[in-house]
């Protein structure tokens, strides 16, 4: 047209692809001015330096003397290491039982307007969120000292149960307890906020339809609750997962006591603890899998969800 | 006992939230077949009169009698006794209750909603109470979205599910609380539609809500509440000319 300046080129990269419309200023049609992406120096530099800074140290430690890394697929599949997966997903299963039975009872409890059963919950919860996991293990493992034996009297009967308390607390029982029971602390402040987080005109409804305040709790509430619940729940069970190594100190069986002994025989420490790295990683990698299948599934009559926001910089670096 | 049942007696009854009155000596007698709107400002104790009669509120004095039994106690032997949670649930069940914001159950389908009551409440198996739900569901033309969910429908659909869910409970009085306010006008029309119906088929209703039209056109009996009692009573032509007045 008439007043022809040099258009800029129109990139891939434009956001609109088509500009708006010519100006007309002054009788002179002014060329319509693209549109461009912010600039983001600092995007860029993270994207070109960060990777950089990944090869360089892995480089490195592959190039390490000290760490035998043929040793590692040996040991992999060792089958005392295997004999420790198996045991540290017991212990996982079995502790997250015991901590979800224990969380709803206590949840329910802090919930309830009987008073002592607020304040029991509460002093739970408030000794074994501060007690470290490591320490209430320690304690479970050596009950012994405490309470010599476990006996059960009944009048007239007299003793029916009577056994030292060390051939009932193993290692693995103690392990399970208290895991078990720190987890419960954990869980029953999940489950609450869980529960707190459904609307209350939703047990008002069902309690007008004539259902019954446990049933309520069952059907109505706890399924709501259970989105919530879901993203903090599953990131108590992976701690979980990962905490199961704590009772490598009381002799537990699990992945890292094997680990431990085996390393304690050949000093490959770094090897081992490789090998032990790659199964929780593959183990946590899976409950992660799970844990996005259930939250599909579990928003499922959530059918106009609003899409997820995006962060800014996986914007610009895609 | 005269010609008709009385299906919910208050007499005097006062309720306190916090320092305030809530209700002071409200007394109100609802007769079997029935409809009574109850009106009046925001605050005055319409909408807390209706949780009273549901149980879903304590009154603290007075007498409330709903088909019979007072309000949230059993009669024993020599006794009116706190009702446990199991008796509660039983005098639920017949009151079926709509609520200003529907409260429906989002994990649910409209089906399975409208069958709730039924499989929760009294054991009936899921086949069986989503027979008998469909059936109500037709009554106010929701059959046809028996599969969706909740929030797949607009308000007004959502009201009359809500009002389905209440039905198949077979109940003995409906309770109504402001089912339109948060409906736009036409959503509303089609829910009042809905009541209408229902009064024409000798539901015995108690209704708060702000649509005078329908008041006057449906109402037996329109109460204006005020300061927690009721300022007014009787037949609509009556009582709303005056209101409106009031209003105008």
């Amino acid at each position: 047209m008439t007043g022809a300046i040099d258009v800029p080129l129109i990139t891939k990269n434009q956001i609109v692809e088509t500009a708006p419309a010519g100006v007309v200023q002054g009788g002179i049609v002014q060329a319509p001015l693209p549109f461009r992406k912010r600039r983001r120096p600092l995007a860029w530099i993270v994207t070109i330096l960060a990777p950089a800074l990944i090869v360089w140290l892995a480089i490195s430690v592959s190039h390490a003397d000290a760490i035998h890394f043929s040793q590692i697929p040996k040991y992999l599949f060792d089958s005392r290491i295997l004999q420790g997966v198996g045991i540290t997903l017991e212990l996982t299963v079995i502790s997250l039982v015991i901590g979800i039975v224990a969380g709803l009872l206590l949840a329910c409890a802090r919930l309830s307007n009987v008073t002592v059963a607020k304040a029991i919950s509460i002093g739970y919860t408030w000794i074994f969120l501060s007690v470290p996991g490591l320490v209430q293990l320690i304690f479970w493992y050596n009950l012994a000292i405490v309470f010599p034996r476990i006996e059960l009297h009944l009048p007239w009967l007299g003793t029916i149960w009577d056994r030292p308390t060390n051939s009932i607390i193993t290692a693995m029982t103690a392990s399970m307890i208290g895991l078990g029971l720190h987890e419960a602390a954990y869980f029953a402040e999940v489950i609450r906020s869980g529960i707190l987080s459904v609307h209350k005109g939703q047990v008002e409804a069902a309690q007008s339809l004539g259902i019954r305040s446990r049933r309520i709790l069952f059907y109505i509430v706890l399924p709501q609750a259970l989105r919530v619940m879901l993203p903090s729940g599953v990131a108590r069970v992976v701690a979980l997962m990962k905490d199961t190594a704590l009772v490598a100190v009381i002799g537990g069986g699990d992945l890292m006591t094997h680990a431990q002994e085996i390393y304690s025989d050949n000093f490959l420490i770094l090897e081992l603890l490789v090998v032990a790295s790659l199964w929780y990683l593959f183990m946590v990698s899976i409950l992660m899998l799970v844990q996005s299948v259930v939250e599909k599934w579990a928003s499922k009559y959530q059918k106009t969800s609003a899409p997820r926001p995006k962060i800014a910089m996986s914007e610009t670096v895609a | 006992m005269s010609k008709k049942n009385e299906m919910i007696v208050a007499r005097n009854i006062t309720k306190h939230l916090g320092h305030s009155k809530i209700l002071s000596n409200f007394s109100l007698i609802v007769e079997e077949g029935e409809v009574v709107v109850l009106v009046g400002a925001s605050g005055c104790g319409k909408t807390t009169f209706l949780r009273c009669v549901n149980g879903l509120e304590r009154i603290e004095s007075g007498q409330l009698l709903v088909d019979g039994d007072q309000v949230g106690y059993t009669r024993e032997r020599y006794c009116l006794r706190e009702s446990t949670d199991k008796q509660l649930a039983a005098f639920r069940t017949k009151i079926g209750v709509v609520f200003q914001s529907y409260n429906l159950f989002p994990q649910l389908t409209v089906i399975e909603n409208a069958a709730a009551g039924l499989h929760y409440g009294l054991n009936v198996s899921w086949r069986e109470a989503k027979e008998r739900a469909l059936i109500t569901l037709e009554k106010v033309e929701m059959e046809g979205k028996a599969k969706f969910y909740p929030s797949e429908l607009s308000g007004g659909q959502q009201q009359r599910v809500a009002i389905a869910r209440a039905l198949t409970m077979d109940p003995k009085v409906m309770l109504f609380d402001e089912p339109t306010s948060a409906l736009d006008p036409r959503m509303a029309s089609e829910v009042l539609k809905v009541m209408r119906l229902l009064a024409d088929d000798g539901m015995t209703m108690l209704i708060v809500t702000h649509e005078m039209r329908f008041a006057r056109e449906v109402a037996d009996r329109v109460a204006v509440v005020d300061h927690g009692a009721i300022a007014r009573i009787g037949a609509p032509e009556d009582v709303l000319s005056q209101q409106q007045l009031a209003r105008g």
